[in-house]
């Protein structure tokens, strides 16, 4: 499949601080996620393919052409920028009817297209609202509707899920999801691996502006669990738990401490140990107050992969 | 012009319109139509001569309107020409949509001067009734080349005063300051140094472009040698035309 998106040897400073380092990517049509700590160069990224910055070395190419300050390029481009916020005294419909009037669609048309985004992320009720009564999540959603509004070939999404509820997660998760399987290329940032691993199965991972990994998410996620995976678990009887758990397989390592009355284990079947521990809480009564992993977020995930390399 | 040009000079208008900036700026706008009535009670009261009325407007203009309030409506719109939308977030929404820069910039300056100039002209002409018309509809009528002559001189000062304050907005993070110390700081200053300093102030060539009768005196004193009527002309376009292109060119290029 041909390349939508392709970024050769595209490195990026800012003065001496380096946002991205000699990337070499190509993104064809479907969901990719851009996955990576706070810091990582996602938004640099993100910010380079959308044509808001010109990188330093190297070369960005979206559609063939270069994004930066390219009307060309932009027309066929959505963007549901991170937190960014709305003119105050403006209401929802007015906001991204104006958006798609600077997308050359006449009134009329702009005014419809405008009705059914706003219908489509389920703020119809709200639409002659202020936008600065709004609520984060409904904002979000907003963003999300701006984006979508012109049907876009390319779909550029900073971290959409921030702020959303539940319900709002799974909607935006859908539409995602649907985006990409109606043959629209989808980039995504997210800092949450369990929500990415929920829209696409094609990954990069970044890390201190470079790209650690990138791929289908599974291999990434067995490069992961080939390392021991950490499990912490709160309970009142750090010495009777530990017992227990000794009598298994597959333990790498295991601590206890009455004083913080937590046991700590070490472990490369993680599965197999999270279903015993759900176990332990139905049938050892009280035992278990919390159980919680170091290793969810992605700063131990790149840490390990940083140790492979 | 573009259809995207006006698209976006009447949205900046229209969010402009009813902003609380608005409502400072027409106040402020509207202090000389303050002054010009208390100059009317005076009058009524007999404490200054009707026949004073036209020497009366030239100095509210000369020293109100054109050296304070003319150039405070054009900073405090076009040093916001990009900040604005960098500081409520918006800048990637519009930057991200199939316009040229030029036309987005273009617009928002269309939009911003179209606000000044609502805001400063009808108070300037208020005033120029309230302080002519107690000697009647002719006199008016004979001191109309005056008023179009001030006229003049405000509307192709705010033009460049524009320009300076929209490069400051698309150039620097604090816009506001520099303006502040072009107006209050440097031409203060530059206006009481002899020789050609003065000539790279607006004020001088605002100035310039008023009627001689206007100064009389002080006021004489203070505003010092004139350019010619064509110079200061050619000169504030000049500005005008120059700062706000260069305004153009740095946000063509700008990375947000």
């Amino acid at each position: 499949m041909s390349a939508v998106i392709e970024l050769s040897g595209v490195s990026r400073w800012y003065g001496s601080v380096v946002g991205l380092s000699r990337v070499d990517l190509t993104f064809a049509r479907g969901v990719t996620a851009l996955l990576g700590p706070n810091g990582a160069g996602k938004s640099t990224l993100l910010k380079l393919v959308t044509g808001l910055l010109r990188p330093s070395s190297g070369k960005v190419s979206v559609l063939g052409a270069s994004p930066f300050a390219n009307p060309d390029v932009h027309r066929k481009l959505g963007l549901v920028p991170e937190e960014e916020e709305f003119q105050a005294r403006v209401n929802a419909l007015d906001w991204v009817e104006y958006l798609l009037r600077l997308h050359g669609f006449d009134e009329p048309a702009a005014r419809e297209r405008a009705h059914k985004a706003i219908h489509d992320v389920g703020l119809e009720s709200v639409s002659r609202r202020r936008v600065m009564t709004f609520s984060r999540g409904m904002k979000q959603r907003l963003r999300i509707a701006q984006a979508m509004a012109h049907d876009p070939e390319i779909l550029v999404l900073d971290e959409p899920l921030t702020g959303l509820d539940p319900v709002g997660r799974r909607d935006v998760i859908e539409w995602i999801r649907d985006w990409g399987a109606r043959g629209k290329s989808v980039l995504v940032s997210s800092h949450i691996l369990h929500e990415v691993e929920l829209m696409t199965r094609e990954v990069v991972l970044m890390t201190a502006g470079k790209v650690m990994a990138s791929g289908n998410i599974h291999e990434i996620r067995r490069l992961i669990d080939a390392h021991p995976h950490h499990i912490l678990i709160s309970t009142p009887e750090p010495r009777r738990l530990a017992a227990h758990l000794l009598e298994q397989d597959g333990l790498h390592s295991i601590s206890f401490s009455e004083a913080l009355a937590q046991v700590k284990l070490e472990t490369r079947e993680p599965d197999r140990f999270y279903e015993l521990l759900a176990n332990y809480v139905l049938h050892l009564d009280g035992i278990i107050h919390e159980v919680s992993s170091p290793d969810d977020n992605l700063e131990a995930v790149f840490r390990y992969l940083v140790e492979t390399r | 012009m573009s259809s995207r040009v006006s698209l976006v000079a009447l949205w900046s208008f229209s969010q402009l319109l009813f902003s609380p900036r608005t409502l400072g700026m027409a106040i402020l706008a509207t202090t000389p139509v303050l002054i010009a009535l208390v100059y009317r009670a005076t009058v009524a009261l007999e404490i200054a001569a009707e026949s004073s009325g036209p020497a009366a407007f030239s100095v509210l203009s000369a020293a109100v309107s054109l050296p304070f309030v003319a150039p405070m409506l054009a900073l405090f719109y076009a040093s916001g020409v990009v900040t604005d939308d960098a500081e409520a977030g918006t800048l990637h929404y519009f930057l991200t949509r199939p316009v040229a820069r030029r036309d987005l910039l273009f617009g928002r300056m269309l939009g911003n001067l179209t606000i000044v100039a609502c805001l400063f002209l009808p108070p300037f002409v208020l005033c120029y009734y309230l302080t002519i018309a107690g000697s009647g509809w002719q006199e008016l009528g004979s001191h109309f080349p005056t008023l179009v002559r001030h006229i003049l001189a405000a509307s192709l000062g705010i033009f460049a005063y524009s320009g300076l304050f929209s490069l400051a907005g698309t150039v620097l993070k604090r816009p506001l300051l520099f303006g502040l110390f072009f107006v209050f700081g440097w031409q203060a200053a530059a206006s009481i140094v002899p020789g050609a300093v003065r000539y790279l102030t607006v004020t001088h060539y605002m100035h310039s472009l008023m009627p001689h009768e206007s100064f009389q005196g002080t006021l004489a004193g203070l505003i010092g040698p004139r350019s010619s009527t064509p110079a200061a002309i050619l000169a504030l376009l000049a500005i005008g035309a120059f700062t706000h292109a260069i305004a153009v060119w740095v946000f063509a290029n700008k990375e947000i």
